[in-house]
């Protein structure tokens, strides 16, 4: 069985680098990017089945790199990590198509688990799809 | 000098001059005093008692203590009308027995001070009022300003903490066979990354609180729950415990988990005053639109100087203290629309009087964000 390719974007590249470790560990396949501009890249030249991208990043923030994507890929599933859950910026960030919010607070070990959860639940509907 | 020429004098002047002789009946008036007094002819006045003119004014053993000068007295007019009058009192030359009084209308004088004494009154009020609001807003803007860099602060040092704890959460998995002092340094590690994690999160939500999950609860079952919880270091101190609950049941509209903490946090500051035993008295009531909850303790108390930082951020008077217990449970209190106040004198005690209101938060509140 083919293992998913999941993009994850992210601009802190130990997070990356350790992050895809973990999501390799589930069972799946990663391709790292560590910004807006390189995630584009990837979408365009590469089969990609997940998006999981950061919220707040430098030059491009993860919104803007989801509306982006969008413009190539319309279904690919998104799932973004937010800093802020209760914030009013991620409020109408729904309509791009945004599958789950990962909260990033604390250290980590809730968010894995939400983001294990998450990516399964993704796989699901794909395979479904099929 | 003739008879008419003295007269003529004593008409031309301006402030009023009456002469009471020994029997204490008027004698002698000038033309001010008509004036003053309302009367249009001497004859009117002449032989009338004095008690007609002055009010609560005695003659009795006056004569001993003349000459006085600027005595305040009230004059009565024709139509029994009070009139303030600034007099001078003397007896009169060849004529002992005379008394002369010599006085001025000081009415507009009277009602110039009161007027000013009431906006004195007024201003010290506003002042007051004024310091107030600006030790308030000097506290919001601190609180407001914390939150601003609390946050890019938190976020900034969330990620590398973030990534030590997925490291070391792989190290543990790749020698989890490691036996002996290795694992418990690992375990130090994880115990002081969450640590660490506490403390940005209290930072974050004495700042900027989090959103308020409203619920109604009764406060008094909250309050007895975090006494609950701090039992054994109360028994442990000997401290005791005084519950002054109001009869009638307070439920109100707030975040349980969040007041709980704010209490919580009132009640330990408390316990840590009574390093020595004492007393921990909490009072409830209501007090018009607010219900009012006072946690009293008979401690060290909270020197004068440190009152007014006492609710500011990692202000501490403890050598191992954060400082975040006080900042946190303001920012909880302001958050559901109350208020919270410390009156406390050095060894005999401290008093945090919290004030919440009744219908709960507001939307505006609420939406602080």
């Amino acid at each position: 069985m083919n293992s998913l390719k999941i993009l994850i974007v992210d601009d802190d590249k130990e997070f990356l680098a350790l992050l895809s470790k973990n999501i390799e560990s589930w069972g799946y396949k990663t391709i790292l990017a560590s910004g807006g501009k390189e995630a584009l890249e990837t979408i365009k030249n590469k089969n990609v089945d997940i998006v999981v991208l950061d919220y707040l990043m430098p030059e491009m923030d993860g919104v803007e790199t989801l509306v982006k994507i969008r413009r190539i890929d319309k279904k690919v599933p998104a799932i973004m990590f937010t800093s802020y859950p209760d914030s009013r910026s991620i409020k109408g960030t729904e309509k791009h198509g945004i599958f789950a919010y990962i909260p990033k607070v604390g250290v980590f070990t809730d968010a894995e688990s939400s983001l294990k959860a998450a990516i399964a639940m993704a796989e699901k509907i794909l395979l479904k799809a099929v | 000098m003739g008879f008419d020429e003295e007269k003529n004098i004593l008409d031309s002047i301006v402030d009023s001059v009456i002469v009471i002789d020994k029997e204490g009946k008027v004698r002698e008036v000038n033309q001010a005093t008509l004036n003053l007094l309302g009367y249009k002819r001497k004859e009117e006045i002449i032989m009338l008692p004095f008690e007609k003119i002055y009010k609560n004014f005695s003659t009795a053993g006056l004569k001993d203590k003349l000459p006085l000068a600027e005595q305040e007295l009230m004059y009565l007019n024709k139509d029994g009308k009070e009139i303030p009058v600034s007099v001078n009192i003397t007896t009169r030359i060849s004529y002992p027995d005379d008394v002369i009084f010599m006085g001025r209308d000081i009415s507009k004088i009277k009602n110039l001070i009161n007027e000013l004494t009431k906006s004195q009154g007024e201003l010290k009020t506003s002042y007051e009022q004024l310091r107030f609001s600006k030790d308030d807003l000097v506290r919001s803007e601190k609180l407001a300003f914390t939150g601003r860099i609390a946050a890019s602060i938190a976020h900034e040092i969330r990620n590398p903490l973030t990534n030590v704890f997925i490291s070391i959460q792989r190290f543990n998995k790749c020698h989890y066979a490691l036996k002996g002092g290795c694992s418990t340094h690992i375990e130090i590690v994880k115990r002081n990354i969450e640590r660490i994690n506490c403390l940005i999160t209290e930072l974050l939500n004495c700042a900027r609180p989090a959103k308020l999950n409203l619920g109604h609860y009764d406060i008094h079952e909250v309050l007895k729950d975090v006494l609950e919880s701090s039992k054994a270091q109360i028994n442990l101190q000997k401290i005791k415990v005084t519950k002054n609950f109001t009869a009638k049941l307070p439920v109100l509209k707030i975040d349980k988990e969040q007041i709980e903490r704010a209490f919580s946090n009132l009640i330990t500051n408390a316990i840590e005053a009574l390093s020595r035993g004492g007393n921990l008295t909490i009072i409830t009531g209501f007090n018009g639109n607010f219900f009012l909850i006072k946690v009293q303790d008979t401690g060290k108390g909270i020197p004068e100087k440190d009152i007014i930082n006492i609710f500011d951020p990692f202000f501490s008077t403890k050598p191992k203290g954060v400082g975040l217990g006080l900042s946190t449970c303001y920012g909880i209190i302001v958050s559901h629309g109350g208020t919270i106040e410390v009156e406390s004198k050095p060894k005999i005690g401290t008093t945090f009087t919290v004030s919440l209101p009744i219908e709960g938060a507001t939307e505006r509140e609420r939406e602080r964000e």
